[in-house]
């Protein structure tokens, strides 16, 4: 049981530490694209394109977090 | 695929045919002029009426700004004669409108000001002095004004000896009115601002205030009349506003065309006009053009050359069309490239619903969006695609077997369906935490949460590894496209090394993976070598830049599975709101399935929005970032003929 846990947790910061790593990049560049709309609304599919493009991290992290459940059986 | 063909076409002529140049070209709605930058040629200046159209304009904007917006009257074209006699209506409408709206202005302040003086008069006339002898004395000083501390008058004024005073309450404005010896001015004045005073001066008090007061009340009585008077004029103004409306977009247009010269290059007594049609429309416009000015013409058709920018008009049909919002959304192709709308029809739906995969939020999302398109005209091709989008998550739905997250019933429901409408799923065992149910399963081809596959000897969900395989095929399928641009737009040898270098890399990459795990015979040095030959190939063509993308290739194809991921996450909400949250209370029976009812209808409303943003910036970030990169530039011009403007706004923020 102790080693189910210890898998709980390892998926748990694969997937937490991975969300927060992707809204920190997320943060300066979503300021930005916002920054940039407000002078060119045209810009909203860029900005939202380079918004989301760290949330392969949560993705990744997700992966991971799942692949590591999938070991404990 | 391809946009639209154009053709270069030069247009010479005679100024005396200016107009009818310009209004064959303004009713074709063809031509989308290039502006001519001034050279050896001059830029033609705006036809002789514009200046004092745009003076119009102008003022029917002012007028209309002082109005809420009303729907605009159908006016005939505008002739010579109609256009002056309007010129001549909207001065008179314009001078009447500042002459109305100046004097109200004048009576509303005159009114404002009466009333003020007749509420602090008629406080003074409960004092029962007599105030024009009071301001004339000069042994006596005294305060006249309003105060704010109502509770500290007793305790500061009524302790001063020198100080008589007597205050009122009218309109919950309390005046007070203090008089005292000439010599105590200084301490009057010391006394009153303790409490929060505001003086009123009296100086204007000439009469017995009941006189005052009889006067002031006809003064506003006048004012009220003359008022009405200008209001009259102004509801006059009013009814004029759907002809003035009507008016502003026949002028404004009109404005347009007299200020095309301004694109055009001239000699003294020609122009040039350099711009692009359609290839299809060549002969129509020739032929109208010809028509017009009685062949006083030369029209010049070119083809399109390398140099030139091009403006791009998308040609798509009926089922594409809507997919050019999501292209419009990033930039739209320039004119050698492919149009990958019809690409984001044929995968961005199957994305979006091979993420939701749920049959009940696909059909729910599919009524709200047919709702919206009907509700919301100008979202609908937003809507069209997220209609199309929710379809196929139904089919999803069908192929994992989602029903708002539910994966089965129970045995009893499934009996029950089986008698009632014919409808019978297969019995099915399921062993969670040691515990063995059985449950009637909806039919699936695969389980999405459950369901693994062997890869390299590891259990890895099945929807991940489709996933990965998705984008392998996928981003394959971009550098195809991408050699194909670049075959078309630098030649053979640069396309080869730009884009199919990539996929030499990745055939190396996937002999040598292959020899390692032992499938392939030959040593895996060989799939070593292959790679290293296309970066070689890779660093040759698209330099220094290619080769630091390499490892971003093997991340991009892994980034596709988001596409199982996203549904997952997706599905691990809606097990929770059925089976964690919901059903517990549903158990226990009586007043507790309403509340189960609504935990589910609030979990499954949050988790349909999450299942819109997911799936929609997911899908669209796969092909912008991911797919796009591979052979998409954009940044063309898009086509926009001179021609009527289909709704124009004019009205300024009021």
């Amino acid at each position: 049981m102790a080693e189910a846990g210890l898998i709980a947790i390892g998926a748990g910061l694969a997937l937490g530490l991975s969300a927060l790593a992707a809204g920190w990049a997320e943060s300066s560049i979503g300021a930005a694209a916002v920054g940039a709309m407000a002078e060119n609304e045209k810009l909203f599919g860029k900005g939202l394109i380079l918004t989301v493009i760290p949330e392969t991290l949560v993705i990744f992290g997700l992966v991971i977090a799942i692949l590591i459940i999938g070991l404990a059986g | 695929m391809r946009p639209e063909q154009m053709v270069k076409c030069q247009i010479m002529a005679p100024k005396t045919v200016y107009s009818q140049t310009i209004d064959t070209l303004y009713k074709l709605g063809l031509y989308h002029i290039t502006p001519h930058v001034k050279d050896d040629l001059d830029i033609g200046s705006p036809l002789a009426d514009a200046e004092d159209l745009s003076a119009m304009l102008v003022k029917i904007g002012s007028v209309l700004s002082a109005f809420d917006p009303v729907e605009p009257k159908k006016l005939p074209v505008l002739t010579n004669k109609s256009l002056t006699a309007a010129q001549k209506g909207v001065r008179k409408l314009y001078d009447d409108f500042i002459g109305a709206k100046l004097a109200m202005e004048t009576h509303e302040k005159d009114v404002a000001d009466a009333k003020e003086r007749k509420q602090w008069l008629s406080a003074l006339k409960t004092f029962g002095l007599d105030i024009p002898t009071l301001i004339k004395s000069e042994k006596l000083t005294y305060m006249f004004g309003t105060v704010s501390k109502v509770k500290d008058i007793q305790q500061i004024i009524g302790s001063a000896n020198d100080i008589s005073f007597q205050t009122t309450t009218n309109n919950s404005t309390t005046y007070i009115l203090a008089v005292t010896s000439t010599e105590h001015k200084a301490f009057l004045h010391e006394t009153v601002s303790k409490l929060g005073f505001n003086e009123i001066a009296l100086d204007s008090v000439t009469k017995a205030v009941k006189d005052e007061l009889a006067s002031l009340s006809s003064r506003i009585t006048k004012a009220n009349d003359s008022m009405q008077k200008h209001h009259k004029k102004w509801n006059i103004i009013q009814k004029e506003l759907p002809t003035l409306v009507g008016l502003q977009e026949v002028v404004h247009e009109e404005v347009r065309k007299q200020e095309l010269p301004l694109n055009f290059a001239v000699t003294e007594s020609t122009f040039v006009a350099n711009g692009w049609v359609p290839a299809k429309k060549t002969e129509i416009i020739k032929n109208a053009l010809v028509d017009a000015t009685g062949n006083k013409i030369h029209i010049e058709y070119t083809k399109a050359d390398k140099k030139d920018f091009v403006p791009v008009k998308l040609k798509n049909n009926v089922l594409t069309k809507p997919f050019e919002f999501l292209l419009n959304l990033y930039s739209i192709p320039s004119y050698k490239e492919f149009d990958p709308t019809t690409l984001l029809f044929l995968t961005f739906p199957f994305f979006f619903g091979f993420m939701l995969g749920d049959f009940g939020y696909g059909l729910v999302l599919f009524l709200a969006f047919w709702y919206m398109k009907k509700k919301f005209p100008s979202t609908k091709d937003a809507a069209k695609i997220l209609m199309f989008a929710a379809l196929i998550s139904m089919i999803f739905g069908g192929v994992y077997g989602e029903v708002f997250g539910f994966e089965h019933v129970s045995v009893e429901t499934g009996k029950a369906w089986c008698a009632n409408y014919g409808v019978c799923l297969p019995e099915h065992t399921l062993i969670s935490h040691g515990v063995e149910t059985t449950v009637a399963d909806f039919p699936r081809l695969f389980n999405r949460v459950h369901s693994h596959m062997n890869v390299f000897g590891f259990e890895v969900l099945t929807v991940l590894v489709v996933g990965a395989i998705i984008g392998f095929i996928h981003i394959n399928f971009g550098l195809f496209l991408g050699f194909l641009n670049e075959l078309r737009s630098h030649g053979f040898k640069h396309a080869f090394e730009a884009k199919l270098s990539w996929i030499i890399i990745e055939i190396g990459v996937i002999m040598a993976v292959l020899s390692m795990i032992g499938m392939l015979v030959v040593s895996q040095w060989v799939g070593w070598i292959i790679a290293l030959i296309g970066v070689v190939i890779l660093g040759k063509g698209e330099g220094i830049q290619g080769i630091v993308e390499i490892p971003a290739l093997a991340s991009q194809m892994l980034s596709y599975m988001r596409l199982g991921a996203v549904g997952l996450a997706s599905v691990g909400l809606a097990v929770v709101v059925n089976e964690n949250l919901a059903l517990p209370f549903i158990d226990r029976g009586g007043i507790f399935v309403a509340v189960g009812l609504l935990i589910m209808f609030i979990g499954h409303f949050i988790n349909i929005l999450l299942g819109v943003i997911g799936p929609f910036l997911h899908g669209i970030r796969l092909h912008y970032v991911e797919f796009f990169s591979k052979f998409f530039t954009g940044g063309g011009v898009p086509y926009e003929p001179f021609e009527k403007k289909q709704k124009t706004n004019l009205r300024g923020a009021k």
